[in-house]
C-alpha cells in the first residue's frame, strides 16, 4: 500500500511539474506574440506616392531599368506585408518590414532626384541644340542679299517654322516629337549651308586672296609714277578705294548686287563680276537712271572664256546670258539697297568722283585682300556648326549624359 | 442544450440504475438504443454541415467579373485619351489595378480553407470609380486643349491673311527683292505647315495642332513687321 501510495504521488508530482511547464512555455510564448509588434493594417501610402511622382516624373523613358528594379521592390514590399499582415507569427519582423520600407523610401527619393535631374538636363540638352540651330538659321538667313539664297528662302522658312514648333513643344514639356522637328530643321538647312560654305570658302581661299592681291598689286604698280587713279572694290567689306600714285586717296561705302559676295556666273544671278575692268563710259544726270554712273567693260574676252567655260559643265541654265551693264552708279541718300550686280554709290559721292576719273580708269572688283575678313568671319561659326552637328548624335534620353552644345 | 430532453435524459439515467439493480427491461434498452442513435446521427450531420460550411466559406471564388469591370474600366479611360490629359489620375488607378492583382495572387498561393479575395474586390471596384474619374478629367482636359487648338488655328488664319494682304502692298523695287523673296519664302512656309495642321488635327493631336499654328504665326507676324518696316521707310523716302 505504501509502494503504491509513493509511485502514485511520483506520478501526480510529475504530471504537476509537466503541467506547470507546458503552462509557463504557452505562456510565453503567448507574452512574445503580446509583446510582437503588430504590422500596420494598411500599406504604407508614403511609398506608393513616391513610385507615382517617379513615374510622373517620366522615369519610365530616362531610367527604365533603375525604375523597374525600384517598382519590383515596392511590389515585393507589398507582397511581404500582405503575408505577414494576415500570418499569426509573420516570417518578417517589423523591424525588418521598417528597414526595407525606409531604404526603399530613401532610393525612390534618389530616383526621383536623378530622375528629375536627367529630364532637367535632357530638357537643356534639346533646348540646347534648339538654340544652336536657332542660331544657324540666323547666320544663314543674313547672308540673304549677299549670296544667291533664290530658291532656298522657302527652305529657310520651313527650318524656322520646325523650330518655332520643337520649341513650342518643349514648352509644353511634350519633349517626344522635338527631336524629330531638330531633325527636319537640321536636313533642310544641311544643303544650303554646304552651298554657302563653298561659296564663302573663296573669301578664306589663299590662291584666291593671293590672286586678287596680285591683280591690286598689278595695276597699282604703273600708276606709281603716272598719278593715274585707279579704282578698287572690295566686295567682303563692301567698300570702294580710290588710289592715285599708289596710295590710298579716299575709301567709300558700297552696295553691291543681291547676290553681291558670288563670282557673277550669269545674267540675273545678282552677283557682283570679279575681275580688273576699265570705265568705258560715263553717264551724267539724265543720262541714267541712277543719278550719274561709270559703265564697265563688263564682260571682258576672260569673263567670256569662263561663262563659256561653266555652260558646258552645265552649271549654267542653257537659256541665260553673261549679262552685262554692269556700273557704279548713285543711290539716293540712306537707301543701301542691293542692286542687280551693279556697284552702288551714294550721289554725293557720284558727284564727287564723276568729275575725277576719267574713262579706261582700271576698276578691279576682288573678294577681298585679307584673309581675315567679313565673309571668312562670319563662314567660321557656319561651318564649325555644320560639321560638329554631324559629329553628335541627335538625341539619346537614356544616355547617361548629353553631349554639350556650344 | 439538451438534445434529448431533460426528461428522457432522466428517464434513461432512471433506466441504468434499474439495470445495476437487476431489474432491466427489454423496452427500456430499445428507447436507450434508438436515442443513442439519434444522438450519432445528430453529431454526424452536423458535423459533416460544418465541413460543408466549411469549403463553401473557403472555397472563395476569385473576382473574374469585377477584374473584367476594372480592366475595361481602364481600357475606357486609356481610349478617352486619360494616358495623356489625365496621367496622374490613371497611374492612380493603374496602381489600384496591380495591387488587386498581387492580393489575388496572394490569396491564390493561400490555403483552400482561407482564401478570401474581399480586399481585392474593394481595389478593384476602387480601380473602377478612379479609372471612371480619369476618363472624366481626361475628356474635360481634351476638350479645353481642343479649344485651344482651334482658336490657335483661327488667330494663325487671321494673322497669315493679314500678313499676305500687307505684302501684296509691300514697296517693290530691284533694292528690295532679295528682302520680297524672303518674305515671300516665309509666306509660302506658313502656308505650308497651315495645310499640315489639318490631318494632325483629325488625329487628335492638339499640342502639336498649337504647335505648328504658333510657327505659322511666327512667321506671319515676321512678314506682318518687315513689310510695315518697309511701307514705312518708303514713305519717310518718298516724303
Amino acid at each position: 500500500m505504501t509502494e503504491q501510495g509513493s509511485g502514485r504521488s511520483l506520478a501526480r508530482r510529475s504530471s504537476c511539474w509537466l503541467a506547470t511547464g507546458t503552462l509557463l512555455l504557452f505562456l510565453s510564448l503567448l507574452f512574445a506574440w503580446w509583446r510582437t509588434p503588430a504590422f500596420p493594417p494598411v500599406f504604407p501610402t508614403p511609398v506608393e506616392e513616391l513610385d507615382r511622382q517617379i513615374r510622373a516624373a517620366g522615369v519610365t523613358h530616362l531610367l527604365p531599368q533603375e525604375y523597374a528594379v525600384f517598382h519590383q521592390r515596392v511590389s515585393d514590399l507589398r507582397h511581404h506585408w500582405r503575408l505577414a499582415a494576415h500570418q499569426w507569427w509573420p516570417s518578417w519582423t517589423l523591424q525588418e518590414f521598417t528597414e526595407v520600407y525606409q531604404e526603399l523610401m530613401t532610393s525612390g527619393t534618389a530616383l526621383l532626384t536623378a530622375t528629375q535631374h536627367k529630364k532637367t538636363a535632357l530638357h537643356s540638352h534639346l533646348k540646347n541644340l534648339l538654340d544652336a540651330e536657332q542660331a544657324q538659321l540666323t547666320r544663314l538667313r543674313n547672308l540673304n542679299g549677299l549670296f544667291d539664297l533664290r530658291g532656298k528662302r522657302t527652305a529657310l522658312s520651313r527650318a524656322q517654322s520646325f523650330l518655332t514648333q520643337g520649341a513650342s513643344l518643349l514648352t509644353q514639356a511634350q519633349v517626344d516629337q522635338v527631336p524629330h522637328l531638330l531633325q527636319q530643321a537640321q536636313n533642310t538647312m544641311r544643303p544650303i549651308e554646304t552651298l554657302l560654305i563653298h561659296q564663302m570658302g573663296r573669301y578664306s581661299d589663299s590662291h584666291n586672296i593671293a590672286k586678287w592681291n596680285r591683280w591690286v598689286t598689278d595695276t597699282i604698280a604703273p600708276t606709281r609714277h603716272s598719278g593715274e587713279l585707279v579704282i578698287i572694290v572690295i566686295k567682303a567689306s563692301q567698300e570702294l578705294r580710290l588710289y592715285q600714285k599708289g596710295l590710298l586717296r579716299q575709301s567709300f561705302s558700297a552696295s553691291l548686287g543681291f547676290s553681291g559676295l558670288q563670282d557673277k556666273l550669269h545674267e540675273g544671278d545678282g552677283a557682283t563680276p570679279e575681275g580688273i575692268f576699265h570705265v568705258i563710259q560715263k553717264k551724267g544726270k539724265g543720262e541714267t537712271k541712277f543719278y550719274k554712273a561709270f559703265m564697265l567693260d563688263f564682260p571682258t574676252t576672260l569673263h567670256q572664256r569662263q561663262f563659256r567655260a561653266a555652260k558646258a559643265q552645265g552649271l549654267i541654265p542653257a537659256h541665260r546670258g553673261i549679262g552685262g551693264f554692269i556700273e557704279i552708279h548713285g543711290q539716293p541718300l540712306g537707301q543701301s539697297d542691293p542692286t542687280n550686280g551693279c556697284v552702288a554709290l551714294e550721289n554725293s559721292i557720284m558727284d564727287t568722283l564723276f568729275p575725277l576719273i576719267p574713262l579706261r580708269t582700271p576698276v578691279i572688283i576682288v573678294g577681298a585682300l585679307d584673309p581675315v575678313n567679313f565673309v571668312s568671319r562670319a563662314l567660321a561659326p557656319i561651318q564649325s556648326h555644320h560639321m560638329r552637328r554631324n559629329s553628335l548624335p541627335l538625341f539619346s534620353p537614356t544616355a547617361s549624359s548629353h553631349p554639350s552644345v556650344g | 442544450m439538451n438534445i434529448l430532453g431533460p426528461s428522457s435524459f432522466v428517464e434513461g439515467q432512471s433506466g441504468l440504475s434499474s439495470q445495476f439493480s437487476g431489474a432491466v427491461h427489454p423496452q427500456h434498452l430499445q428507447e436507450v438504443e434508438r436515442q443513442m442513435n439519434a444522438v450519432s446521427r445528430i453529431i454526424r450531420t452536423g458535423t459533416l454541415a460544418i465541413l460543408c460550411g466549411s469549403l463553401v466559406w473557403g472555397c472563395a471564388e476569385k473576382p473574374a467579373q469585377v477584374t473584367d469591370q476594372a480592366l475595361q474600366a481602364l481600357q475606357i479611360a486609356k481610349e478617352a485619351g486619360a494616358m495623356e490629359y489625365a496621367p496622374e489620375d490613371f497611374r492612380l488607378a493603374e496602381d489600384e489595378y496591380q495591387k488587386a492583382q498581387e492580393e489575388i495572387a496572394t490569396q491564390d498561393n493561400a490555403f483552400v480553407l482561407m482564401r478570401n479575395y474581399d480586399e481585392a474586390k474593394t481595389l478593384l471596384a476602387k480601380v473602377v470609380l478612379d479609372a471612371e474619374q480619369a476618363k472624366t478629367k481626361a475628356e474635360t482636359n481634351k476638350q479645353q486643349a481642343k479649344t485651344d487648338a482651334e482658336a490657335a488655328i483661327i488667330l494663325a488664319k487671321s494673322t497669315l491673311d493679314n500678313a499676305k494682304n500687307l505684302f501684296a502692298q509691300a514697296p517693290k523695287g530691284k533694292g528690295t527683292q532679295a528682302d520680297l523673296q524672303a518674305l515671300q519664302g516665309d509666306l509660302q512656309a506658313a502656308e505650308t505647315t497651315l495645310a499640315e495642321i489639318e490631318p494632325i488635327l483629325a488625329k487628335e493631336d492638339f499640342l502639336g495642332v498649337k504647335a505648328k499654328a504658333e510657327s505659322v504665326m511666327e512667321l506671319a507676324t515676321r512678314v506682318h513687321e518687315q513689310v510695315a518696316h518697309a511701307m514705312q521707310k518708303a514713305g519717310k523716302a518718298k516724303a
